[in-house]
């Protein structure tokens, strides 16, 4: 016998959450999602139009190479930040003021607000003025970020890992910390090397904050909008624009609001698509 | 296999302003199992860091039979070593963690293959080897650290630093028999480290009884009971430990040498008798009886007498309370030091 007396009223208490979660997040999603599908005028005309904005998406050449760009982007990232954290986290002391010191001069990076990022890095490269500019003119390379995209490429890629690196590296320190000096010790009676005691006793035991790492970087990296909005307003030509920033171009410049809602959707489901892709295929390898 | 000698070797920790090991001196024999045993903090572990190359001493020289390996590293030293926590390679499955040591040495496939096969089916370990490490239980993991400590051939000594003790009773037993027949299959010295004296007493060809960062004793287990060369190891050995009473005591009934100052005894050398008949008398405070001999309890009891508390092991019917006579039989006498007075000269 169940004697306990039911009162539903306790689901109200839910109802302030789900109120915030439909405004902030299912709401506004699925508005997108309508957009997707019309194809508005005005605010009295607008047609159904099915999937066409979505073809039209897919087919775009601009999407395409804004797209692979993303992609490039993303890849380089990842591989330069990855390795390189872990060795800055390798070359840490494991404590002592030393250690405090630097663990705080690396999460400096990580307090700047994007935007003023992109701003330090627009002045720090630029050949008249800046330090990084000026030098690498000085040493005898003709540097010019606003005129060559291999250059915007490259000064773009040393701003993100200049902001980024540090995370990798504190969460990769946190997780060497975490492993007892037994470990390094039996590894090092067993004659390991220094690569096969990384491979075999620091990598396995760095794998979950690697994953998250990894998982941190890939989504924030894919949604980059700021800093190059800053540092090269997406140029020379279209050489830096990323899927953030053409996705803005298409919905506030342009006002094509089906089509940037299209894209919106794609632009998120392929997100989605990544991080799952990746947390699977990590988490089956682990089992 | 080499026979492992310390000579005058001191160590502090960084930071620290005492030495945790003092001029230590000690020679292991080759082939031969050796027991370190001493409280926590007497710096037993310290000495198997130092012989494992994982401490560097301040002073003094560490010799490998004639060659010095003070200033050596620890992977030079072909030595292995058992952690008190089993440490395995996570991602590897227990074959791979096993081979491990031979495959960073490089050795010959057939040769690996041999000393693999040998000392899993001694451990028999066949049943887990494709088990991944983090499936295993806390036992299988220890076995493992053991097989991978032991697996390398002609290794210069295998050092254990308390591997057994997160088991249980009844698989310490089981592993202690285990570790005792790998170690007779190669004759390799072994050093192992210990608080647990059952363990030490029961397993050792010798017992290195530390205390304070000095050596107090090194002798075979039986010498290490029957003749303890300090008051320290009369009492931190055995259970109960010796019972000690000031000299005195003893002179009521005979001579005790001149020097002497306390008289240690076993619980089990001294016996109950009729007061007035031992010399020594004192009230039952408690009696613990461990088991029935010729229907009487046998056990444990704890006398105070005007000389102090005691401890005598026998048959003992009467209730709790009573006063009793105490006889000894055997007795050992220690001078004012502490240490024990050789009465053949």
């Amino acid at each position: 016998m169940d004697n306990r007396v039911k009162d539903n009223r306790a689901w109200l208490g839910v109802l302030p959450v789900l109120l915030i979660v439909a405004f902030s997040g299912v709401i506004p999603l699925m508005t997108v999602v309508n957009y997707s599908f019309q194809d508005i005028l005005d605010f009295d005309n607008r047609f159904f139009v099915g999937f066409q904005w979505y073809s039209q998406t897919l087919n775009d050449p601009r999407f395409i190479t804004a797209f692979a760009r993303q992609l490039l982007f993303t890849a380089s990232i990842l591989a330069i930040e990855i390795p390189l954290g872990i060795m800055v986290a390798k070359g840490m002391p494991r404590q002592g003021k030393k250690a405090t010191a630097i663990l705080l001069f690396l999460a400096v990076p990580l307090l700047i607000p994007s935007n003023v990022v992109g701003t330090i890095w627009q002045l720090f490269a630029r050949p008249d003025i800046g330090l990084m500019g000026v030098s690498l003119n000085y040493l005898g390379w003709n540097f010019n970020y606003t005129a060559s995209a291999s250059q915007a490429w490259f000064t773009l890629l040393a701003m993100d890992i200049w902001h980024w690196t540090s995370l990798v590296a504190l969460l990769s320190y946190s997780g060497l910390r975490s492993i007892p000096d037994p470990y390094y010790q039996a590894a090092e009676l067993d004659g390991a090397s220094h690569w096969q005691t990384f491979r075999w006793v620091e990598l396995p035991k760095l794998k979950s904050v690697l994953i998250i790492a990894t998982l941190l970087r890939l989504m924030d990296s894919f949604m980059i909008y700021t800093e190059p909005l800053v540092l090269t307003g997406g140029g020379p030509g279209s050489s830096t624009t990323f899927l953030s920033q053409h996705l803005a171009t298409m919905a506030v410049g342009q006002f094509d609001l089906g089509p940037a809602a299209a894209f919106s959707v794609i632009y998120f489901l392929f997100i989605l698509l990544f991080c799952w892709f990746f947390y699977t295929i990590v988490m089956s390898e682990s089992d | 296999m080499a026979e492992i000698s310390f000579q005058d070797i001191s160590f502090s920790y960084e930071g620290s302003e005492t030495e945790t090991i003092k001029d230590f001196r000690l020679t292991i024999e080759n082939g031969k199992i050796l027991s370190l045993l001493g409280k926590s903090g007497s710096g037993k572990t310290t000495l198997l860091k130092i012989m494992a190359g994982l401490l560097s001493p301040q002073r003094g020289h560490l010799f490998f039979d004639r060659g010095e390996v003070t200033q050596l590293a620890a992977k030079k030293r072909d030595i292995a070593q058992v952690f008190q926590f089993p440490v395995l390679y996570e991602s590897m499955n227990v074959e791979d963690n096993i081979m491990f040591p031979l495959r960073v040495k490089k050795l010959p496939e057939i040769e690996a293959r041999q000393r693999f096969e040998k000392v899993c089916s001694l451990l028999e370990l066949n049943p887990i080897l494709k088990s991944q490490s983090k499936d295993l239980s806390l036992y299988q993991r220890q076995i493992v650290s053991i097989a991978r400590a032991f697996i390398r051939p002609n290794l210069k000594a295998v050092f254990l630093d308390e591997p057994l003790t997160a088991l249980s009773p009844k698989l310490k037993w089981q592993l202690r028999k285990k570790i005792k027949m790998l170690q007779r299959e190669d004759g390799v010295t072994m050093v192992y480290v210990t608080h647990d004296q059952t363990e030490a007493l029961s397993f050792a060809d010798k017992v290195g009884i530390i205390d304070a960062g000095a050596l107090v004793q090194l002798d075979e287990p039986k010498t290490i009971y029957e003749r303890p060369l300090t008051t320290f190891v009369g009492d931190f050995i055995g259970n109960p430990g010796m019972n000690f009473l000031p000299a005195e005591a003893f002179n009521t009934q005979s001579d005790s040498p001149k020097k002497a100052n306390k008289i240690g005894f076993r619980a089990e050398w001294a016996e109950f008798v009729e007061i007035g008949e031992g010399g020594l008398s004192g009230k039952v405070v408690s009696f613990e009886a461990d088991r029935t001999r010729d229907h009487e309890p046998h056990g444990t009891a704890s006398i105070r007498s005007d000389w102090g508390q005691m401890r005598v092991k026998g048959s003992y019917q009467k209730s709790v309370g009573k006063t009793v006579g105490v006889r000894l039989n055997n007795q050992l006498f220690f001078d004012s030091n502490n240490t024990l007075i050789n009465e053949d000269g």
